[in-house]
């Protein structure tokens, strides 16, 4: 281990996890094709279009539905994993979608395409001909750029903050895509299931969202009670070999972790890439980052020799039979021993 | 709006043109410095779309 960019290796469970992926994208598209030109619902390439479209949007909301369903439940978390998987296939199954909407409606003009597409036609003053592929089209980009950046090279290059930062426009491209699902709909489709649709999808999104940030306004709630303490709860609350994760007003977030031997905290950011290690687990004694299977002691927060890897530890409590946790990380390379819960 | 539509087309070919041979660059020469130098041509060819997209990123210099 080191500090250095490392590329994850690929193992069983990934290729699993693609593979059905995949399978399910395939399922799909073969679903949506056959009954539509069964019902007579379009051309074939209409329906191709239709298809993908479709497809990415659906996937979108997978996508964004992760990571707050991770943050509510356990059971979530391996999807947590794996989710740039999602994103690379939605920003390609777009860009099929794009490629092939471009080609039917744009390609045959003297006009290029993409001019076609943004300014050809419509008006931009006007909701109902507003030409909705222009906010596909900027999605669109949105999606490559997350997708050709999605590699762990580049979170270590560009480094965590700006990385995020960049990620974090997957919300203004889904607000894109759902205003130009509305508009084409609105201007061709006259029906209302699919604007049904959308609107219960943002809907349950937006639900899950707030779900997951109440969740962890509850959890964080505690840390107004005393500046530099924050009640965690019963210490039986914390699953065993895993941890719950609290947010200080200021710093980084904190980790407790409980094992068969008592409670201990660290800063919950890898020292690696800034993994979440508070989604991690206990693993041979040892803290283990979901990311990439970086090691660390609870004690020290120090990885196993020979590696110098090292993250901030945080004084731990047991007071009325709740886990407090100090706010202010240790010094780098402090101990702290594992503070024992009476069972 | 046609010539405003045509001006941006134009600006992201442009755009892609300077990226790809930006991003040439990168993951042949501007690597050499990199932890990922000495490794596979599969992972250099992987960081090619990256370096076309963000190159201007790229050229400002925010490495980590």
């Amino acid at each position: 281990m080191s500090h250095e960019f490392v590329p994850v290796q690929w193992n069983r469970q990934k290729y699993f996890y693609d593979a059905i992926l995949l399978a399910a994208v395939f399922l799909f598209l073969a679903t949506f094709i056959v009954s539509g030109s069964s019902t007579g619902a379009g051309n074939m390439m209409i329906l191709m279009i239709r298809s993908f479209g479709a497809c990415a949007i659906v996937l979108l909301h997978v996508v964004l539905a992760i990571g707050p369903l991770a943050r509510l439940s356990d059971r979530f978390k391996p999807l947590l994993y794996n989710r740039r998987h999602f994103g690379v296939i939605t920003a390609l199954i777009g860009l099929v979608h794009g490629g092939l909407a471009l080609m039917m409606y744009h390609g045959m003009g003297v006009i290029n395409p993409i001019a076609s597409a943004v300014g050809g036609y419509g008006n931009y003053g006007i909701p109902i001909e507003f030409p909705f592929e222009s906010l596909g089209l900027i999605a669109l980009i949105i999606l490559l750029i997350m997708a050709a950046t999605s590699h762990d090279f580049w979170l270590s290059r560009l480094s965590p903050p700006v990385w995020k930062a960049l990620h974090m426009s997957v919300y203004a491209a889904y607000a894109l895509l759902i205003a130009h699902v509305a508009l084409g709909t609105a201007q061709f489709d006259k029906g209302f299931g699919l604007l049904f649709a959308i609107g219960l999808g943002t809907l349950i999104l937006t639900s899950l969202h707030l779900g997951a940030l109440l969740k962890s306004r509850g959890l964080d709630a505690a840390a107004a009670e005393n500046s530099d303490w924050i009640n965690v709860g019963n210490p039986l609350s914390i699953p065993m070999n895993k941890a719950v994760t609290v947010t200080p007003k200021s710093g980084e977030r904190i980790a407790i972790f409980r094992q068969p031997k008592g409670v201990s905290a660290i800063v919950a950011v890898c020292s690696h890439q800034n993994g979440p290690l508070g989604e991690g687990c206990i693993r041979d004694g040892l803290i283990t980052c979901p990311w990439h299977g970086f090691q660390f002691s609870p004690e020290t927060g120090a990885a196993p020799a020979p590696f110098t890897d090292r993250v901030q530890t945080h004084e731990v409590k047991i007071e009325n039979g709740d886990v407090w946790v100090r706010t202010t990380p240790d010094p780098l390379g402090t101990f702290r021993s594992t503070v024992q819960v009476a069972s | 709006m046609l010539n405003i539509a045509q001006y941006i087309s134009y600006g992201l070919g442009i755009y892609i043109l300077i990226g790809l041979l930006f991003g040439l660059y990168f993951i042949t020469l501007g690597l050499r410095n990199e932890a990922i130098a000495g490794r596979g041509i599969i992972l250099r060819f992987m960081l090619l779309p990256g370096a076309i997209l963000i190159w201007p990123l790229l050229l400002l210099g925010k490495k980590s």
